[in-house]
């Protein structure tokens, strides 16, 4: 064995001792980090625990990670320096500070050192006293076990309901709709002819509103968000339903009205386009053009005309194109209507009972019901007829056209009696006579505005009722787990409510589409109650869409004469012609509105 | 080498142990003052007794410098004592020829151990004619620097200050002694003996058992004592906290003292703890060593404060909360001790 120089034996055995001495300085810091990182873990689970948050109640692992590494990292920044080791083995060893002594002569070989590094040798050589070494083990350090079985115990354990939650707000609880009457509607309002450009882009944007709208109600929203936005939407598509004839408009279509009031039969219809209710306009108009002559068809022709060149005169375009496309209408059906009248005249006492009462009726009243009613009882008989009954038939037909003719009145009307006349005499004619008398006897389509005033209607009324059923107390769509399933479940539950949504649209919702179980809800939520909040704060200090408060400033020469949207926003019913029915003499208001002429 | 290193620390135990029992032989128990005293003969350091009259001091000292083959002298000062009553003179004397020349006519101070008995009898002039002597071992007469014989070794006693006819030392006097050593009173047994011993015959004076050869190794082998740096730092740490205006400084040093310990004091404390280690036959020296020597080291060396000395606050005191206040790592140490 080579022996080795003092210093050098001395080096050698001061660090194989120095060693003994940091390794277990590190095992009492990483216990020490250990039993704080379990702690860490406990205060995570308990707060985990607390608040619900499941990730904290496993991080216990990575606490303890992290809190060996912050310990063992922090102990090698303050290590101790090989001058501390000297001194806590001088101290343990109690040799007068020999060690450290002998530790700072360096490369010294000198007689006083020598002995130094022998002594200190001689020092180290002994054995530390028992228990007199670094401490690997505190008292402290009994956390470790105890932190770690604490937590494992913690995170076995059930999550404690939430506390109560507070009294929500009124109509701050959230809920959760498959379907919403009025949506669909509204979400299809972008297909329907627009009265022009400007109007596409509204109706197009409501479509979009309606579309984003549904999808939230899908996901959950608050009901009072849904019930503002739903009424926006129902405010907005009644707007565009009293857009006819509003605003800038409504000189033209007062201009409008004062020309058709010189036609009485077109009363009726003249009030429907006062009311700007374009769909009764629509059936009155039907109901002109089956009910009037030619003459009196004319005289409505040239007026509806005079009315239109007025409304437009007067900027209102969109009247002007109602009237104008009411005028072709009440020309084509006023036509057919006559033809059938005609035919059924023609026919005699071949024409059936009903058939006899049906003219007579459509003659009276024009309803479109009747018009129906004799181009089916008109079939039948023309059907019936036997070949010398159908020559007759012609031959009728052929004098009731020259008598047109006599009268000046072979125009349209005339050649349509020749046409069936041709028809009657041959057999392929004859059928397509039937069939031309089931296209005349078929409801008429609504004119383009009239569909989409009865589309807007229709949308308004949907969106109302949807209005209500937001409104319905019991309305609480997001039920809460039963005591069958547990937290956690979420296939189980998600398909539970696909299955129960898919309740309410298995049935065709077209007429004689079949029944259609009505047990629709929302798929429970995967918790036993809510555990979470959301501000219930909706545009503070703003009134709720659809609200009206106070008034708003009138045009001049604009009175409350409809409900609904216009320069005075929504009327009240009392408030429907209100300067009307008051006390002011109708001379003392003509002589104000001298005053205020209008603009 | 190292072998007679160690041999040469057991010589100089010896020769110490031999010391110290001559001087028992005399002197009854003052053990530690012997002890101290001998701390200071071997760092080559000078001592000041203080005690009351009556306590053996001059006895001490005359025992020690007639057991030690060294030339001895003594001055008794008083307070009509001149400088050059204690370094010599230049005196006219005439030759054979009739010339009339000076020469120096020595002082007492020319010996190498000297016993200033009663030294603060004197006035403080004549106290700082020992000042060159005490700190270079030179002397300077009529502008001429005598060397003095080494070894150099300087006893002085001195009472209580608070006794009438007494000059309190100046601090640049004070701070050139190495320990100032407390004589106190014998205890019983301690005083029938010296009753005893000095009542009947007169005793045999002790024989001279340390050659001058044995005092100067014994203080060659002192400087070669090693000392590690964290214990030099430890005294740097003492003394720099006796400093009442040291941040850090314990409130009662701030209270208490006026100043603290200097340079002197840190060289004092690590040659005396160097003189324990030696007679404790190590080369090296521990931080007991510096707790040992720091009361006769330090306590002649702080002043007290007007409130200090008010509330009676003895430098002892101060040095044993230094001692509890200085810690023997420094603070800002990231090392914790277990």
């Amino acid at each position: 064995m080579k022996v080795l120089p003092g210093t050098r034996a001395f080096a050698e055995l001061f660090s194989r001792r120095a060693r003994g001495v940091r390794t277990r300085t590190s095992l009492d810091a990483l216990f020490g980090g250990l039993a704080s990182g379990a702690l860490a873990a406990l205060a995570c689970a308990l707060l985990g625990w607390r608040t619900g948050l499941s990730a904290l109640r496993y991080g216990g692992p990575a606490c303890l990670a992290l809190g060996a590494l912050v310990a063992l990292a922090r102990h090698h920044r303050r290590r101790w320096s090989d001058t501390d080791v000297a001194l806590f083995l001088d101290e343990k060893l109690d040799s007068a500070e020999v060690i450290v002594t002998a530790l700072g002569l360096g490369d010294r070989t000198d007689a006083p050192a020598n002995l130094v590094v022998k002594s200190a040798m001689t020092a180290l050589a002994r054995e530390l006293p028992k228990g007199s070494g670094p401490r690997v083990f505190r008292v402290w350090h009994a956390l470790l076990p105890v932190a770690c079985a604490a937590t494992v115990w913690v995170a076995r354990l059930e999550l404690p309901l939430a506390p109560p939650l507070p009294a929500a707000l009124p109509g701050a609880e959230v809920i959760a709709l498959e379907t919403l009457e009025g949506l669909d509607q509204a979400r299809a309002l972008w297909k329907l002819a627009p009265l022009d450009a400007a109007q596409g882009e509204r109706l197009r944007s409501i479509s979009q509103r309606a579309e984003r709208l549904k999808v939230q109600l899908a996901k959950g929203m608050p009901r009072r968000e849904a019930q503002a936005e739903l009424s926006r939407l129902r405010d907005d598509v009644t707007a565009e339903r009293q857009r006819l004839g509003a605003g800038h408009e409504r000189r033209g279509l007062e201009a409008a009205l004062a020309k058709l009031a010189n036609a009485p039969p077109l009363g009726s219809a003249t009030r429907a386009l006062g009311d700007r209710d374009l769909t009764e306009f629509d059936e009155e108009m039907e109901t002109l053009a089956n009910r009037l002559e030619a003459d009196d068809r004319e005289r409505a022709k040239k007026t509806l005309a005079e009315a239109a060149e007025a409304a437009r005169r007067d900027g209102a375009k969109g009247v002007a194109s109602a009237l104008d496309e009411q005028k072709t209408r009440l020309s084509e059906r006023g036509e057919g209507a006559e033809a059938l009248r005609e035919l059924g005249k023609a026919l005699g006492e071949s024409l059936s009972p009903e058939g006899k009462r049906a003219l007579e009726k459509l003659g009276q009243t024009g309803s479109p019901e009747h018009r129906s009613e004799l181009g089916q009882e008109l079939g039948k008989a023309i059907e019936g007829l036997s070949d010398a009954e159908r020559k007759r038939l012609a031959e009728r037909l052929k004098e009731s056209a020259s008598d047109l003719a006599k009268k000046g009145k072979s125009g349209a009307n005339g050649k349509d009696l020749q046409a069936l006349r041709e028809d009657l005499l041959s057999p392929d004619g004859q059928r397509r006579l039937v069939e031309t008398l089931k296209e005349l006897s078929k409801p008429p389509s609504p004119s383009e505005n009239g569909a989409r005033e009865h589309a807007l209607g229709d949308a308004v009324s949907e969106l109302s009722e949807g209005e209500s059923r937001l409104q319905q107390p019991s309305l609480v769509p997001l039920p809460m787990l039963d005591g069958s399933q547990k937290p956690g479940d979420l296939a189980a539950q998600k398909n539970a409510g696909r299955d129960r949504a898919k309740g309410s649209s298995g049935g065709d919702p077209m007429p004689g589409g079949g029944s259609a179980e009505h047990g629709a809800g929302t798929a429970p939520v995967a918790a036993q109650s809510v555990r979470a909040r959301a501000s219930a704060k909706l545009n503070p200090g703003a009134p709720n869409a659809g609200s009206v408060l106070g008034r708003t400033p009138g045009r001049v020469g604009e009175t409350a004469l409809s409900g609904g949207e216009g320069g005075l926003r929504t009327a009240a019913p009392g408030e429907l012609s209100g300067a009307d029915r008051s006390e002011i003499p109708r001379e003392y208001r003509e002589q104000v509105g001298r005053y205020f002429p209008a603009r | 080498m190292g072998e007679d290193f160690e041999s040469r620390l057991a010589q100089a135990q010896q020769t110490v142990a031999r010391l110290i029992e001559t001087i028992g032989q005399v002197v009854v128990g003052q053990s530690a003052v012997v002890e101290q005293t001998l701390w200071a003969m071997i760092a080559g350091g000078h001592v000041l007794l203080e005690g009351a009259p009556g306590l053996g001091k001059t006895l001490l000292v005359k025992t020690i410098a007639r057991c030690l083959d060294l030339e001895f002298s003594r001055i008794q000062f008083t307070p009509d004592l001149m400088p050059s009553d204690v370094t010599g003179t230049n005196i006219l004397v005439g030759d054979e020829a009739g010339r009339r020349t000076f020469s120096l006519h020595k002082g007492p101070v020319f010996t190498q151990v000297l016993l200033a008995d009663e030294i603060n009898r004197a006035t403080p002039k004549t106290q700082s004619a020992l000042l060159e002597a005490m700190q270079e071992a030179a002397c300077t007469i009529a502008g001429k620097r005598h060397e003095l014989p080494r070894p150099f070794f300087v006893l002085a006693t001195e009472n209580p200050i608070e006794m009438e006819g007494t000059y309190p030392l100046p601090e640049a006097q004070l701070d050139r002694f190495l320990l100032k050593v407390l004589v106190t009173c014998p205890s019983e047994d301690e005083l029938t003996q010296i009753i005893v011993r000095t009542t009947g015959h007169e005793g045999a004076m002790p024989d001279r058992v340390v050659s001058r050869d044995e005092v100067v190794a014994l203080q060659v082998l002192c400087r070669e004592v090693a000392i590690a740096e964290p214990i030099v730092r430890y005294v740097a740490r003492l003394v720099g906290a006796s400093d009442p205006s040291a941040p850090g400084s314990p409130e009662l040093v701030r209270r208490a003292l006026r100043y603290g310990a200097g340079v002197r004091g840190a060289q004092s404390l690590v040659l005396a703890a160097k003189a324990v280690a030696v007679l404790s036959g190590r080369a090296h020296v521990s931080f007991a060593d510096i707790a040992r020597v720091s009361k006769p080291v330090l306590r002649h060396r702080m002043i007290r404060s007007f409130e200090g000395e008010a509330d009676g606050i003895a430098t002892d005191q101060v040095v044993e909360v230094l001692l509890a206040h200085v810690p023997l790592r420094p603070a800002a140490g990231d090392a914790v001790m277990p």
